[in-house]
């Protein structure tokens, strides 16, 4: 068996001053995640998994449960109150798309280099596209500064990278120089596609990628991350409320509860054998 | 190849008070490489359990399920960590669900070439073996291009039975495979079983026709008409 790519040990978040008896005070069994002591909230806590190369894995739980804190913290934009990120690059090298911290607990480095690795190796699809796109430039241009922080530099080649990726997330290449805001949701979404693939990651991390989309415009969507998961071979994590898209998109699922992992197996195990009552609740409510 | 001792599975229904549903208990059986085990009960005892524990679709409560892997060694599935499921999902262990569970917007042909494509072949050459495949179950070539979900049931079920015959699978769970088919094409999937066999696929399989099973079993396990399903017979 492979290593995994990322390993995730003990990843907890806090926002606020934090107490002693946070964590034993808030979780699934307590029914929230404020402690009553502190105020402060338990946005995830003792969060662990493995991350494969070639697989996706979803996260799904109620709204607050922490899904979005976990990609965040993953993508260094908040820093963790207490855990480890492991990144196993299985003898990839600096030069061969690794990142030289093989083994190291990404969380202990400092911004620099964080922002280095994100760079490097991570894609991101956030849950609002106001987060992901710089709305009044053009779409080209929002692509194109991706790409020169990933060390790109000649000026042609990045308006035919961009013009591809555009292409292949199905944004019509006609229109890269108009700005995100001159376009719908999904095609804002595919866009934000585009500008997450466009250091070809080796992670890449969705966030209720699908959520107000039309039912159509949805699936489209969807039909693309399939498609280009088999193209690409990217490690995915699929953060969603909704257990179609998950169903869809992944074999191995995680199941999210007032900050807690409650449940993670097999999608297919998760759907027709759920064991903890919030899951058994959220399937039965399925359709 | 296969062997499943003390198996114990039942369900705990939180949405209804914790009430508990025994699906099957105490089942012991073994399968060699090349032969076919049918197991038998009346509906509801318990005989899609047992397969989907096999798979791991189901979590076994107790019991062991000893798989001989060629990549992975000896395992038991009842406990075996997701990622390495999935591996002999990939390559080793095939289904045959009851019903056909595809994704919307998939064509027949994308579907049944898949699980060669998932196990490395390329994406050209697994097509053309789905295609034959599909002929071989007489499935119109109208529909390759088509989408499975609108499709007869007995069509379903034959696209169903590509997609898992497609490759050759060291174990292959079957759960009623011809229960919608005709004479005739049930006679060719069990010419396809008995090729499978023949190459060594051992298999643990459920027909509700004792005539169609009797055809391609070494041997019948009978599951214990215990507590279990009287219970969850009985509003
Ligand atoms: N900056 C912040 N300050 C304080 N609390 C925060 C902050 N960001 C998030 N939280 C809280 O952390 C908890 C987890 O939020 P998160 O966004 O991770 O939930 P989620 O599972 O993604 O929900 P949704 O499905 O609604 O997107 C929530 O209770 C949220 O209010
Ligand atoms: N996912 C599930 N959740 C709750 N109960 C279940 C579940 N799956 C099966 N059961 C129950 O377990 C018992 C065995 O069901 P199973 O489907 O294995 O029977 P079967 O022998 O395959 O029946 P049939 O011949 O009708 O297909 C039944 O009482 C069924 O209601
Ligand atoms: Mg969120
Ligand atoms: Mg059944
Ligand atoms: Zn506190």
């Amino acid at each position: 068996m492979k290593q995994p790519l990322l390993r995730v040990r003990n990843l907890s978040k806090i926002f606020g001053p934090g107490c002693p008896r946070c964590a034993a005070d808030t979780g699934p069994e307590a029914g929230t995640n404020i402690c009553p002591h502190c105020r402060s909230v338990v946005a995830c806590h003792d969060i662990g998994f493995d991350l494969h190369t070639d697989e996706v894995l979803g996260v799904v739980g109620e709204s607050g449960s922490g899904k979005s804190t976990v990609l965040r913290l993953l993508h260094f934009d908040w820093e963790a109150t207490a855990g480890e990120v492991m990144l196993y690059e299985n003898g990839r090298s600096p030069d061969g798309g690794g990142t030289g911290f093989d083994g190291v607990n990404l969380l202990s480095l400092g911004s620099y280099r964080q922002r280095m690795i994100r760079n490097r190796i991570m894609g991101i699809v956030f849950q609002n596209p106001h987060l992901g796109l710089k709305m009044h430039i053009s779409s080209g241009g929002n692509i194109a500064e991706r790409l020169l922080a990933a060390g790109w530099r000649h000026v042609g080649e990045i308006r035919r990278q961009a013009g591809e990726l555009l292409e292949r997330t199905e944004v019509p290449r006609a229109r890269m120089d108009e700005p995100p805001k001159h376009f719908s949701g999904g095609m804002q979404q595919r866009v934000q596609i585009a500008k997450a693939l466009s250091n070809s990651p080796a992670i890449l991390l969705l966030d209720e990628l699908t959520t107000g989309l039309d039912v159509s415009v949805q699936a489209r969507v969807l039909d693309l991350i399939r498609r280009l998961h088999r193209e690409m071979q990217v490690a995915t994590l699929v953060v969603s409320h909704d257990l179609g898209v998950v169903r869809m998109l992944t074999r191995r699922t995680l199941v999210m509860k007032c900050g807690r992992i409650v449940e993670a197996g097999l999608t297919d195990q998760i759907l027709e054998d759920p064991r903890h009552p919030y899951t058994q609740l959220m399937v039965s409510s399925m359709l | 190849m296969l062997l499943v001792k003390n198996l114990h599975k039942s369900f705990t229904l939180h949405m209804l008070g914790g009430k508990r549903i025994e699906a099957f208990s105490d089942v012991s059986f073994q399968v060699a490489p090349g032969k076919a085990v049918v197991l038998s009960a009346p509906s509801g005892g318990g005989k899609s359990s047992v397969l989907k524990c096999i798979y791991r679709t189901y979590l076994p409560d107790a019991g062991v399920i000893r798989f001989q892997s060629p990549s992975l060694g000896l395992v038991d599935l009842a406990s075996l960590d997701e990622h390495r499921v999935l591996v002999l999902r990939r390559g080793e262990i095939g289904y045959v669900t009851q019903f056909l569970k595809v994704l919307p917007r998939v064509s027949t042909v994308d579907v049944v070439s898949e699980p060669l494509i998932n196990a490395g072949v390329d994406a050209e050459l697994a097509r053309r073996r789905a295609v034959e495949t599909l002929r071989r179950l007489r499935i119109p070539e109208a529909l390759f291009s088509a989408y499975p979900a609108t499709f007869s049931g007995g069509e379903q079920q034959r696209v169903n039975i590509a997609r898992a015959l497609i490759r050759r699978s060291r174990l292959l769970l079957l759960d009623e495979p011809t229960a919608s088919l005709d004479a005739e094409s049930v006679g060719i999937v069990l010419d396809m079983l008995q090729d499978c066999k023949e190459k060594g696929t051992a298999m643990v399989a459920v027909f509700h026709d004792r005539s169609v099973a009797e055809r391609i079993a070494d041997s019948f396990y009978t599951l214990r008409p215990d507590d279990g399903f009287v219970r969850a017979a009985a509003p």
